[in-house]
């Protein structure tokens, strides 16, 4: 999404505040999908992330009277996306007593194969976005709402309430992790197809 | 292997954040850091493979959710701010206590039609009273621009008016002397 589509958000949010109902249907069905493709790669369960876009957009609705336009619309909408996931894997700390840590989510195996949502339409991009699934939260966050939001860094800063140089750091390390885990996932493959 | 300029430039340069200044320093450094200009080419490489990265869809059912949800919203805030009459009045009578200055008119003007109250007594109270309403209108008024000059913050109308201190007793106030004109009414009228 290029400075145009910045502009348009603005004008679209506008036009629904006046009362134009069909506004705020072309928000929505602009960002339906990059929005759900963020939470769903962010928490890693269809029904949680079913559940935390709803309330995406819930909360959204609400506080849209008060967006004021010094903020991009995506990073604004991205941004509540983001705390309701936090919000999410809080509870399901919290849920689970034997003392599991969010991060630990991060490393849980996925049981009975490869999820559905890591299915791509070549074995490059399939790689690609295991290796994505497997960095640990913090980073997938940057990297996931570079890739769908089409955020740039400093609004992600924003997005995430934290420095520009904390989300650069995080790029930095995600892609440090990246450049392993693929050789890694390919090497594995290789061997898997070898033996 | 890894460069300072690149952890400090590398990424902005990439995305187009950076300034004219900045993005030209940068790329000036690119011509002599053979490890800034590895790393560039890495990431663009991989950030250009994301882009094939598949898109997903929430259940059909959760789009019309949010589609209602979004509609019974706008139908609210639509009611509550646009209709010509709401805005022609919260023009003229910004505050919900300026509504006293028509409804006081108007019971003078009732008064001054009525023969049996003419050169009543009565009459000059209320219309005494009228203009006290009125000055006291005028104080508040007063009172409010102090309030919006005091405050250096942009602020919207509601918040100037809701910390008046002396709304809601004139409200009472309002409310004691409404009950005052209705009880000389009855009295003047017979009804
Ligand atoms: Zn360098």
């Amino acid at each position: 999404m290029g400075m145009n589509d910045f502009q348009t958000d603005a004008r679209l949010v506008q036009s629904y505040l006046s009362g134009k109902q069909a506004a705020f249907e072309k928000i929505y069905d602009r960002y339906e999908r990059p929005l759900f493709s963020y939470i769903l790669k962010l928490l890693r369960d269809r029904t949680a992330a079913e559940d935390a876009f709803q309330q995406t957009w819930m909360q959204a609705v609400k506080a849209l009277p008060a967006y004021r336009e010094q903020s991009r619309f995506s990073s604004w909408l991205f941004g509540i996306a983001h705390n309701c996931c936090m919000d999410h894997l809080r509870r399901e700390t919290t849920r689970r007593e034997d003392g599991f840590q969010a991060d630990q989510l991060d490393r849980r195996e996925h049981d009975g194969g490869m999820p559905d949502y890591l299915a791509e339409k070549n074995e490059e991009l399939t790689h690609l976005a295991r290796a994505i699934d497997q960095l640990p939260a913090e980073q997938r966050a940057v990297v996931l709402m570079r890739v769908h939001g089409e955020i740039p860094f400093k609004d992600i800063a924003e997005a995430l309430d934290c420095s520009l140089n904390t989300v650069l750091g995080r790029m930095h390390y995600a892609v440090k992790n990246l450049r392993k885990l693929l050789k890694e996932n390919i090497g594995e493959d290789l061997t898997h197809v070898l033996s | 292997m890894s460069c300072p300029e690149f952890e400090k430039s590398g990424l902005l340069f990439i995305s187009g954040e950076l300034e004219k200044e900045e993005a030209k320093a940068y790329r000036m450094h690119l011509r002599e850091c053979d490890t800034c200009l590895a790393l560039v080419r890495e990431y663009r490489e991989l950030f250009a493979k994301t882009e094939g990265l598949a898109e997903l869809s929430p259940g059909p059912e959760i789009r019309e959710r949010v589609l209602a949800a979004g509609s019974r919203a706008a139908v609210k805030s639509a009611a509550g701010k646009d209709t010509v009459f709401s805005r022609l009045s919260r023009a003229l009578f910004p505050a919900p206590w300026m509504w006293g200055i028509p409804a006081a008119a108007i019971v003078v003007l009732m008064l001054l039609l009525n023969p049996f109250a003419r050169n009543s007594a009565e009459l000059d109270d209320v219309l005494a009273w009228n203009d006290d309403f009125l000055l006291e209108s005028a104080m508040i008024e007063a009172d409010i621009e102090n309030v919006k000059t005091l405050t250096a913050t942009p602020y919207l109308e509601e918040d100037v008016y809701s910390p008046v201190p002396n709304v809601s007793t004139l409200n009472d106030e309002f409310i004691s002397i409404r009950n005052g004109i209705e009880d000389l009414l009855q009295e003047i009228t017979g009804f």
